[in-house]
């Protein structure tokens, strides 16, 4: 009987307030929309930092699939002077590592003979000024067929991306502050509009948080509806937005499991903000006495 | 049951509602609370049902000094003191029968609980046969029996009414104050607040009465106006529904000669209904 009650007068809250629950929602919704695509743009970023990681600035694609050849040509370079560890990546690790960069877009895995894919070797400098004369060095080299370096294009994404990040995330604060006051504004409303039941209710003794539930209950709904709209939202924006995006260099997949993770935290975010609003807006209203 | 001790209430700092009020009411007394307007009479209620809190002084109510009591505690207290007021406060879009069982469900009582005492205390108010109406379907009297019902349907130690005929003609509220008296006669304590002289001089019960905020006068069996403060201008309140003088319709028979208080007396004139 007592969860019935609670939930039939949060329905009926939401009812009356359709609009200003909408507003709610959509706030939420916003706020969170934001934080979860800023999340997933932070993902992308470190995604396509992978390959450049740990200092390794230069990467040198080989020819051909002779693991003899190849370790001539790894040895070599490693004895350079200005080459601090040169590491040798196979085909078969080449396809590990795209296989793992496209978890996400298995038909384009499928289609891709692990044999296509070349073989590498990641070289890392003791000291980048240097940067330029290996570059060349390696270029001289048979068998040699392309060397890519960490341009200064990738730098610039990656900043990008950090600060993209950045501002996502003081975005969807400023934004998430916004929705825990809307949600905050449609429980006074609510409350408003049942003040005279609310007024009986402490008349004849009924507890704080029997009158408080059904509210905390209706401030709940609408985050875990706008959080929900938000994941939806990020998760189908990513897939046909972003993810068809051609950056380049900048590696644009994400993997489900992380949309699924993150999704969860939004959606958790949603309820928190959904719970702070409502205990926010209850707070006036049902003091007691002065 | 309820006792004062030099309660008082300061509104804002400056303005004084009650003064230094000391006071005993024992279990089972039917109480007048008179006065003119602002003369601390509402005030008294609603820091007896704990609505606000006094600004200095003991005031014990039910066996807890409720001065201290924290909010929290609020709930409780109201189980154990029924309260009426003069505009009713019922729930328009509920029945009667809801109204009543409303009181019992939001302090958690079960179903069974609720199905057995709302019939009971609709009974005792006179309105079996109405249970199914809604408050706009009811005259002036019948509201506030249904307002009574509910306060009383817990079975409180306490029963608070703050001027529950002043929205009501004299023959109607004849049947009101009946059915306080008979409320009171179960041991229940009744403290009401009027502005109506020919109840209070028919009832002939204990009257408190209040003046600038200070009890002036306080006597068991008294009537309105006290003999020491008689004045002539100075009681221009008169009952909403007309001058006070108007006799309740053989009030001062016993009661059987008050008839059926049921009906909607006045149902063409009256001003609820408006």
């Amino acid at each position: 009987m007592r969860a019935e009650y609670v939930i039939g007068e949060a329905a009926t809250n939401l009812r009356r307030n359709m609009l200003l629950v909408l507003g709610a929602i959509l706030a939420v919704f916003v706020s969170l929309f934001m934080t979860y695509m800023a999340l997933v743009v932070n993902e992308v970023g470190r995604n396509s930092a992978a390959r450049w990681q740990e200092g390794i600035t230069i990467i040198a694609w080989l020819d051909g699939a002779d693991l003899a050849d190849h370790t001539v040509i790894t040895n070599e370079v490693g004895g350079w002077p200005e080459v601090k560890r040169a590491q040798y990546v196979g085909k078969a690790e080449a396809f590990q590592e795209f296989q793992d960069l496209f978890e996400s877009n298995p038909a384009l895995v499928r289609e891709v003979d692990p044999n296509a894919m070349p073989a590498s070797v990641r070289i890392e400098l003791f000291d980048n000024e240097t940067h330029q004369t290996v570059v060349t060095r390696l270029g001289g080299i048979g068998g040699v067929d392309d060397v890519d370096e960490a341009s200064d294009a990738v730098e610039d994404t990656l900043e990008a991306s950090r600060v993209l990040n950045t501002a996502g995330i003081v975005l969807g604060l400023a934004l998430g502050i916004s929705a825990v006051v809307m949600i905050s504004n449609t429980v006074r409303m609510a409350i408003y509009a049942r003040r005279e039941e609310i007024g009986i209710m402490k008349l004849v003794g009924a507890s704080n948080w029997f009158v408080r539930t059904p509210f905390l209950l209706e401030g709940l709904i609408e985050g875990l509806i706008g959080g929900g709209l938000a994941v939806l939202a990020g998760w189908f924006g990513y897939r046909w937005f972003i993810s068809s995006l051609d950056l380049g260099v900048i590696e644009t997949e994400v993997a489900d499991s992380f949309l699924v993770s993150r999704g969860l935290v939004v959606l958790a975010f949603g309820a928190v903000a959904g719970a702070v609003g409502s205990l926010v807006g209850l707070r006036r209203h049902l003091q007691e006495s002065r | 049951m309820i006792r004062l001790q030099g309660v008082t209430k300061v509104y804002d700092g400056s303005t004084v509602a009650i003064r230094d009020a000391t006071t005993n009411i024992q279990k089972g007394e039917f109480v007048f609370l008179v006065g003119p307007s602002g003369s601390g009479k509402s005030t008294l209620i609603r820091l007896l049902m704990r609505e606000e809190k006094p600004t200095e002084g003991e005031l014990w109510v039910a066996g807890r000094n409720i001065a201290d009591l924290p909010d929290w505690k609020v709930p409780y207290l109201r189980r154990s003191v029924g309260t009426v007021f003069q505009d009713f406060k019922l729930l328009p879009n509920k029945t009667v029968f809801q109204n009543v069982a409303f009181a019992l469900e939001v302090i958690g009582r079960p179903r069974g609980m609720v199905a057995q005492q709302v019939p009971k205390v609709l009974k005792l108010v006179g309105l079996s046969s109405k249970s199914e109406r809604l408050p706009r379907q009811l005259s002036g009297g019948e509201q506030q029996r249904v307002s009574i019902a509910r306060a009383f349907v817990n079975r409180p130690l306490i029963l608070l009414a703050d001027e529950p005929t002043g929205n009501l003609d004299p023959a109607t509220s004849v049947g009101i104050m009946r059915l306080l008296d008979r409320i009171n006669r179960t041991g229940t304590t009744v403290v009401m607040a009027t502005h109506d002289h020919a109840i209070v001089d028919a009832m002939r019960r204990r009257v408190m009465q209040l003046e600038r905020g200070r009890i002036v006068r306080d006597e068991s069996r008294g009537v309105y106006e006290g003999p020491a403060i008689v004045r002539e201008a100075s009681t221009p309140e008169v009952s909403p529904n007309g001058p006070a003088s108007v006799e309740p319709n053989g009030y001062h028979g016993t009661e059987a000669s008050v008839e059926q208080p049921e009906e909607p007396v006045a149902a063409p004139g009256d001003p609820d209904e408006g």
